[in-house]
């Protein structure tokens, strides 16, 4: 997993949250850019079917020009705290309608190029294993794994997202991937 | 551990795989966007400027047009035309006089939107029932002996309902849950972020304590607010 303490303590970003803060309109078009792969990301595994991605990185966008005067550097930094304004839009969507979109329903793509054919198929066959395991985990243990991989956050910074210690999310991670692997398993002997 | 490193490396990979393209955000949306930040900044510097007070609320009125306020406060659905809309609606706001706060201490004013009955299915008064517009959003306060004391563990849910909500295709934000007092008294003030004009119903519904977050218990009550 990549370390986010760089981005934490990246000065270019602290620079952009600083003009942005003062209303200047570049700096949050680059920070709507700098977050919107990893937010867009998330929001397309978290939403219910009918609520459009796009437009809760938009409301969460919105949501941080909103309240941007009141973030603080701390804890888990500027991603952290968008990924927090993105929870409660996705979760305000799955109040609406509860059926979360079901992983199986995302589109299986191809593999990425440049590999041998067989590996291609091999890394696909493990990805396909892997996601079917995935999505029988619980709600919770995906919402987990889901920030720390597709959002890309480190521990503190999941932590923050949803208001647990950092300790505390470490072991859940852990708990989690020992689901993961147990459901993996029972996928590869089934 | 190495060992987590590598699953989760490969979970990684696995989910970024069906993640899907849109590595940059549509034109449209970031046009939305950039005006959202020039309302921002038009309000910010028509707050700086000096204003007059904002008038009294008018002595209870049954409904009372309701005052531009930012309206990403107030989004109903996530769409771009919304999105759109709320941006034009902030910029118009910027001059209005509006007590706005965007902290957690309400004005104790505000505007009063609603002011009026609650009623039970068969349209009998149960109670009343105030929506007023405060800069966070809305408060409700609702004031019933009507409603009876549920098992353990359910609770009663106060819904904002928009058009066309129906099972399976909801259209409601929940304003928040309560439950009544021992002496059967539901005197309760939730807020909401939510707009009555475009959620004009308040429906109340006894929910079970299933975990289930969405409206799945029966209508108890309900005001036509907007």
């Amino acid at each position: 997993m990549p370390s986010n303490d760089a981005r934490h303590d990246d000065p270019h970003l602290r620079a952009l949250v600083q003009r942005a803060r003062a209303g200047d309109q570049a700096a949050w078009e680059l920070l709507y850019r700098h977050a919107y792969p990893r937010l867009l990301a998330y929001a397309r595994r978290r939403l219910p079917g009918d609520a459009s991605p796009e437009d809760a990185v938009l409301e969460t966008m919105t949501r941080a020009l909103e309240k941007i005067d009141r973030f603080r550097w701390r804890d888990g930094g500027f991603d952290a705290w968008l990924f927090g304004i993105l929870r409660l839009v996705v979760l305000e969507h799955q109040r609406a309608d509860r059926r979360a979109r079901p992983v199986a329903e995302l589109p299986e793509r191809a593999a990425p190029a440049g590999d041998e054919p067989a590996e291609q198929a091999l890394r696909a066959e493990r990805h396909g294993l892997l996601r079917r395991a995935f999505a029988r985990l619980s709600d919770s243990d995906r919402e987990l794994l889901e920030l720390r991989v597709v959002g890309e956050l480190s521990a503190e910074e999941v932590a923050t997202v949803v208001g647990r210690r950092a300790g505390a999310v470490r072991m859940a991670q852990t708990r989690a991937l020992d689901r993961l692997r147990a459901k993996l398993r029972e996928s590869e002997h089934a | 551990m190495p060992d987590d490193e590598r699953l989760l490396d490969e979970l990684a990979a696995a989910l970024r795989a069906d993640a899907g393209p849109h590595a940059e955000p549509d034109p449209q949306r970031l046009a939305a966007f950039r005006r959202a930040v020039a309302a921002r900044n038009a309000e910010a510097a028509s707050t700086a400027a000096p204003a007059s007070p904002p008038a009294p609320p008018a002595p209870a009125p049954r409904r009372r047009r309701r005052l531009a306020a930012p309206a990403w406060l107030t989004r109903p659905r996530l769409t771009v035309g919304t999105a759109l809309a709320a941006a034009a609606l902030a910029i118009g706001s910027a001059l209005a006089v509006v007590a706005l706060d965007d902290g957690g201490d309400a004005t104790p004013a505000g505007v009063v939107e609603y002011a009026g009955a609650i009623r039970l299915p068969d349209g009998a008064d149960a109670g009343s029932l105030e929506i007023r517009e405060i800069g966070i959003g809305r408060t409700v306060d609702l004031r019933t002996d009507a409603l009876p004391l549920l098992p353990r563990g359910d609770y009663y849910e106060v819904w904002f309902v928009g058009p066309g909500d129906r099972p399976g295709r909801p259209n409601r934000i929940s304003a928040g849950t309560f439950h009544p007092d021992r002496a059967g008294r539901s005197n309760v003030q939730l807020k909401a972020a939510v707009d009555p004009a475009l959620y004009p119903t308040v429906e109340i519904t006894a929910e079970p304590g299933d975990g289930n977050p969405a409206a799945t218990g029966p209508e108890v009550m309900r005001a036509e607010v907007g």
